[in-house]
């Protein structure tokens, strides 16, 4: 006789925000959500998390964008974006009309910026969290970048707790000697989760022009060569860190978004993956739920931080 | 726009580097419209990880009832050169159509003049049989560094396209650039004429430069790197004149590839 189907309960905590599954769009990746929701219901999403968003529109960096890499890519986008004001005219509207968590992604070089930008979000129905990307320079403290500095990264993180009230999510960089450091300094600052990770440093160089392939020279490194950086850098947050957890980096199938919840993270998000595959999301939904049901598994939350390590770890 | 899993229905090497892939697919071809793009995988791995961004060659089939369609590919790189070893029957991950289409003259007398250089010559085959097929005169200018360069002359000239050549070495038409012939084409044409250009950078330009000078319209089609193809990487990005004066980045994926040779800004503002 065969099973009866079930219906496994997707639905995971971060912190107070509930998402219907762990299943998010990384920021960068889906814009403001209008192109990628003909390909994937934001419905049937845990979240999206919009284009990073600044105090005024920014135009980002002049081209070469992009270059393609072994099982990855640079970008060297710019943050460019329409702005937090503009963002809350023209695609915020759209965003509330669907059945999903709405995160904005924001930053600036200053920490008046963030605080800036998360004070205007604050009063934002349909905003459901506030993500920081932190992989900005300081412009007032001599362009290090705030998520390099536990210190800065204390202080911007500060900055934007006071301004908000909204569940506050603080994106790691990865390039640093010691990320639990700075996974400690965010949580001392208030935030309520850690996004781990962003982009990592990478370059190109073409040979023939002996010149870099990136306008910029360098840029960020993402895609699916990224997964076991990300997970181990996960990894390291989890043991400094009792905040929630959401995984990102180099997602390319169902196994990987296992992973990243297996060692603790309560959601993932899924970012190059859109680029080449823009219904990827939707379909990772589907197989989660087709996994639960053939491992037995009831609520896929009891899968978050179930990771076993060998003795004496 | 449809994404579909698409067969390989035949490859055919030109020369060394460049090849026609045609793809089946009545459905895909009934929706493309000349000048617009779909983005192909390469492979079913993660390596090369993008799909590439190419133009719809031609379309196969009798026109009401299309069974395909073709794309012109230059051999540059790992992915290119992978698909020019694509079997018939492989199936590629196809996103299509995307992007602007190129738009007929907007006085149906006009002559038409279709400018391309290398695998620029990819869009214009299917330009120019609806061009011909609306009753306009067609000139296709074509240039390459060699007469291997030279890209879709007999597509060009079987449509019932005048097809004038131009080499840098001499091997075949007019030795010297592309832009040459077509001045003079401009000086003897009478009449309107609107200008089609897809090709090497400085030579849109140099066509562009010849095309405002008599004031005519121009319409280009412009390819970059791209990693979805559907206006949320922004890495295709091009600086565009603003009716205030200011200038923006639009997307080659979205806002073009087709765009008004006016509303570019060839050399970039912060140059």
């Amino acid at each position: 006789m065969p099973e009866p189907t079930r219906n496994p309960d997707l639905t995971v905590k971060v912190g107070s925000l509930a998402l219907s599954n762990p299943v998010m769009l990384a920021s960068g990746t889906v814009g403001y959500g209008d192109e990628i929701s003909k390909f994937v219901s934001l419905d049937k999403l845990g979240g999206i998390v919009v284009k990073g968003l600044s105090l005024e529109p920014v135009r980002g960096n002049r081209p070469r964008r992009i270059a393609e890499t072994p099982g990855g890519m640079l970008n060297s986008i710019g943050l460019q974006n329409i702005g937090v004001e503009a963002f809350v005219e023209e695609k915020l509207p759209k965003l509330r009309q669907y059945d999903t968590c709405v995160v904005a992604n924001i930053w600036g070089t200053t920490v008046d910026d963030y605080a800036g930008v998360a004070a205007r979000l604050d009063r934002e129905e349909g905003v459901h969290a506030l993500e920081l990307n932190v992989s900005c320079p300081n412009i007032k403290e001599g362009g290090i970048s705030f998520g390099t500095d536990a210190r800065q990264l204390h202080r911007v993180t500060s900055a934007a707790r006071a301004a908000t009230s909204k569940p506050l999510w603080v994106k790691l960089a990865p390039g640093v000697t010691d990320i639990g450091l700075l996974a400690r300094a965010a949580e001392e600052a208030g935030a309520d989760a850690l996004s781990a990770i962003n982009t990592i440093r990478g370059m190109m160089v073409d040979v023939a022009r002996r010149e870099p392939v990136l306008s910029t020279v360098f840029g960020g490194y993402s895609g699916p060569g990224l997964l076991p950086v990300a997970l181990y850098l996960l990894f390291e947050v989890k043991r400094a860190t009792p905040l929630p957890l959401i995984g990102i980096g180099g997602i390319n199938e169902l196994d990987h978004v296992l992973q990243f919840m297996t060692i603790g993270a309560s959601a993932v998000q899924v970012g190059t993956a859109n680029f080449y595959n823009p219904g990827f999301t939707g379909k990772m939904v589907d197989e989660l739920i087709e996994w639960c049901a053939q491992h037995d598994v009831d609520s896929i939350e009891e899968l978050v931080g179930s990771l076993q390590l060998p003795a004496g770890f | 726009m449809l994404e579909k899993r698409l067969v390989v229905d035949s490859v055919r090497h030109l020369n060394a580097r460049c090849f026609v892939v045609a793809f089946r697919s009545g459905e895909v071809a009934a929706a493309a419209r000349a000048g617009q793009f779909l983005m192909v995988s390469v492979t079913d791995a993660i390596d090369p990880l993008l799909r590439r961004p190419m133009a719809f060659c031609e379309l196969l089939g009798p026109v009401t009832a299309r069974t395909g369609f073709s794309i012109l590919v230059e051999r540059t790189g790992r992915g290119t050169t992978l698909m020019s070893r694509l079997q018939p029957e492989t199936e590629l991950e196809v996103l299509a159509p995307l992007g602007t289409a190129f738009r007929p003259p907007s006085d149906a007398e006009d002559q038409c003049c279709l400018v391309m250089g290398g695998v620029g010559s990819a869009p214009f085959p299917l330009l120019a049989g609806d061009l011909i097929a609306a009753g306009h005169d067609v000139t296709a200018f074509i240039g390459g560094r060699t007469a291997d360069h030279l890209l879709c002359a007999d597509d060009l000239d079987r449509l019932g396209a005048r097809v004038v050549l131009a080499t840098d070495d001499g091997s075949a038409g007019h030795h010297g650039l592309v832009t040459e012939p077509l001045q003079h084409h401009l000086d003897e044409a009478t009449g309107g004429v609107t200008v089609y250009s897809c090709g090497p950078t400085p030579m849109m330009r140099a066509v562009d430069d010849i095309a405002r000078a008599r004031g005519l319209p121009h319409q280009v089609s412009l390819e970059a790197p791209m990693a979805c193809g559907i206006g949320v990487c922004l890495s295709c990005v091009v600086p565009v004149q603003e009716a205030d004066g200011g200038w923006s980045y639009q997307r080659i994926c979205r806002e073009g590839p087709v765009f008004d040779a006016d509303s570019l800004i060839w050399e970039h503002p912060d140059a």
